[in-house]
Formats: C-alpha cells, structure tokens, sequence
C-alpha cells in the first residue's frame, strides 16, 4: 500500500526514515538520544519564532484557497493561522527552554497541525481550527498513548495558557529533562 | 488521516491509497503521475509504504473500489459518531493515524 507525499512551498515536512531498527533497551536508549541531540541542535526554544513566523507565511500564501492541495482541501483562514501563532506563542512560554519548535503542516480540513516528533514511537501532535477546539494526540513509546479535544479561549492569554497546561504537560513528556549525574 | 467522501450521502471517511504491492516503481510512479501530479499544485517528492496488516492491526478495513484506477482503495472503519462535529472527533483519527506512521516508510522518487 502506497500513499503519496509532496513538499508544498517553504516548509517541507521531514519525516524520518532509518534502515536500522534498534531492538535492545540499550540501543533504543541510544537511538532516542541522537534523537535528542538532533532536536537540540535544529530548533532549541531560543529560535522558535523566525521557524513558526516562516512556517505560517508558507501556509498563508499556498494554501489560503480552496482545493490548495488538488484534492479539495479547504483553505487555512486567516484566524486559523492567527489562532496557530497565538497558541505556539503560549506553548513556547509554557515549556521549558531548550524544548524544539514543532513543525507546522496544513491540513486538508482547513487547520494546522503543531506537531513535535522524536523517533517513530514517541510524536505528539494537535490540531487547530477557526472553531475554537483543539484535538490532540500522543505516542509515548512504553509509557502509553493519549488523544483527546478540548476548547480553548484565544481572547485571554490567561485563560488559553490555563487551558494549554495539561498539553504543554504531555509534550514536556517527550523531552524529558536531561538526569543529573552525581560524582561520587 | 481520513476525509470525508462529500460525493455521496453517506460522507463516509476514507483515506486514499495505492495497492502497490504487486506493482513495479515505474507502474507506482506512472499511476502517480496520472492521479496525483496532475491536480496537485506539486509533484510528488516520495511515498509512504506500508503492509496492510498494518492498517488491520489498528482495527480499521479496506474498500478496494477500484477507482479511479484498479489499484485505488480506501481505509475505512475510522470512528464516526452522528450528532458529533468532526472537530470533536479528530483526535480519534489522529491517535489512529500515529500508530500507523510508525509501520509506514519513506520511498524518494
């Protein structure tokens, strides 16, 4: 079975792909911490908004109209993209620094997907639409999985960040903070 | 993820895809060519590969309709509810369509 994937404009979504399946404990430890590291070094929380202003501008200017994508998708509105940023701004001041900017990837219903992803086993993303509504889900390798929806309140800052402290928890849960070596 | 079929009345979710398996890459990428690259405003850079236990593992089926080329089928089965907004059902589908990514792999053109 076959599913085809294009690139649209600016914003490419990169998807990972790696012949090597680690099997051992040890070696998906490893692998997670390349994952890390990788992260790390591609957008750290010091540089996320030139990432999601550029993001945003490549999803206003090529898929504002209807059928953006040749299969009648329905066009990201202008308070969609405007509801993203504001949402990405909360999360980014929620998280902890250091913590990588998501990528953003239009939707064929008319809503972005903020999305982060570590390796295959551990991605968290959610979706936002003009409606007020966010849905959300998460793979959290051994530790489980969750999706749910919610509503959110963009006109108050106080009260959308109060409603995004559960996410901006279950994202926290794919970096977790480095452990604390202690010399004996 | 899936979509709504609006062109029939039941708007049945689906989510398209190629039966590939007994395909070579240049029969894919020519079906491609012909029902992708044409109405998108790009082509297409690669394609994701999956087996259909995959997509039987996470309890949803295969329509294999045969259109609009005879590979053409549709996952189906994805969690519906009448009476509920697709804005309160789509994280169903999301949670559906990470456990898929997982077995899905990246081909380039």
């Amino acid at each position: 079975m076959s599913t085809a994937i294009a690139k649209r404009g600016l914003h490419l979504t990169l998807i990972g792909h790696e012949d090597y399946e680690p099997v051992s404990d040890g070696s998906q430890t490893i692998r997670r911490m390349w994952a890390k590291d990788r992260n790390h070094w591609w957008g750290s929380a010091s540089d996320w908004s030139p990432i999601i202003e550029a993001a945003l501008l490549g999803i206003r200017k090529d898929c504002g109209r209807v059928s953006w994508d040749g299969d009648e998708a329905l066009p990201v509105n202008d308070r969609t993209i405007d509801l993203a940023a504001k949402l990405t701004e909360c999360l980014f001041a929620l998280l902890p620094r250091g913590t990588p900017a998501p990528d953003l990837i239009p939707e064929p219903d008319g809503e972005i997907c903020i999305s982060w992803s570590i390796d295959a086993d551990r991605t968290f993303s959610l979706s936002v639409g003009a409606h007020g509504k966010i849905n959300f889900s998460g793979q959290f390798g051994k530790e489980g999985a969750l999706h749910a929806w919610q509503p959110i309140d963009p006109k108050n800052r106080a009260s959308l960040e109060e409603s995004l402290q559960d996410v901006a928890r279950y994202i926290g849960r794919l970096f977790p903070p480095p452990a604390v070596r202690r010399v004996a | 993820m899936p979509r709504r079929n609006n062109k029939e009345k039941e708007r049945r979710l689906e989510t398209s895809v190629c039966r590939s398996h007994a395909l070579s890459e240049p029969q894919v990428w020519a079906i491609c060519s012909e029902h992708f690259d044409t109405f998108a405003p790009m082509p297409a850079i690669g394609r994701g590969v999956g087996s259909a236990h995959v997509v039987f593992d996470v309890n949803l089926g295969f329509d294999a309709d045969g259109k609009p080329y005879p590979e053409h089928a549709n996952i189906v089965g994805w969690y519906d509810a009448i009476g509920k907004p697709d804005n309160e059902l789509k994280h169903f589908w999301m949670g559906k369509a990470q456990i898929m990514a997982k077995s899905f792999n990246y081909v380039p053109r």
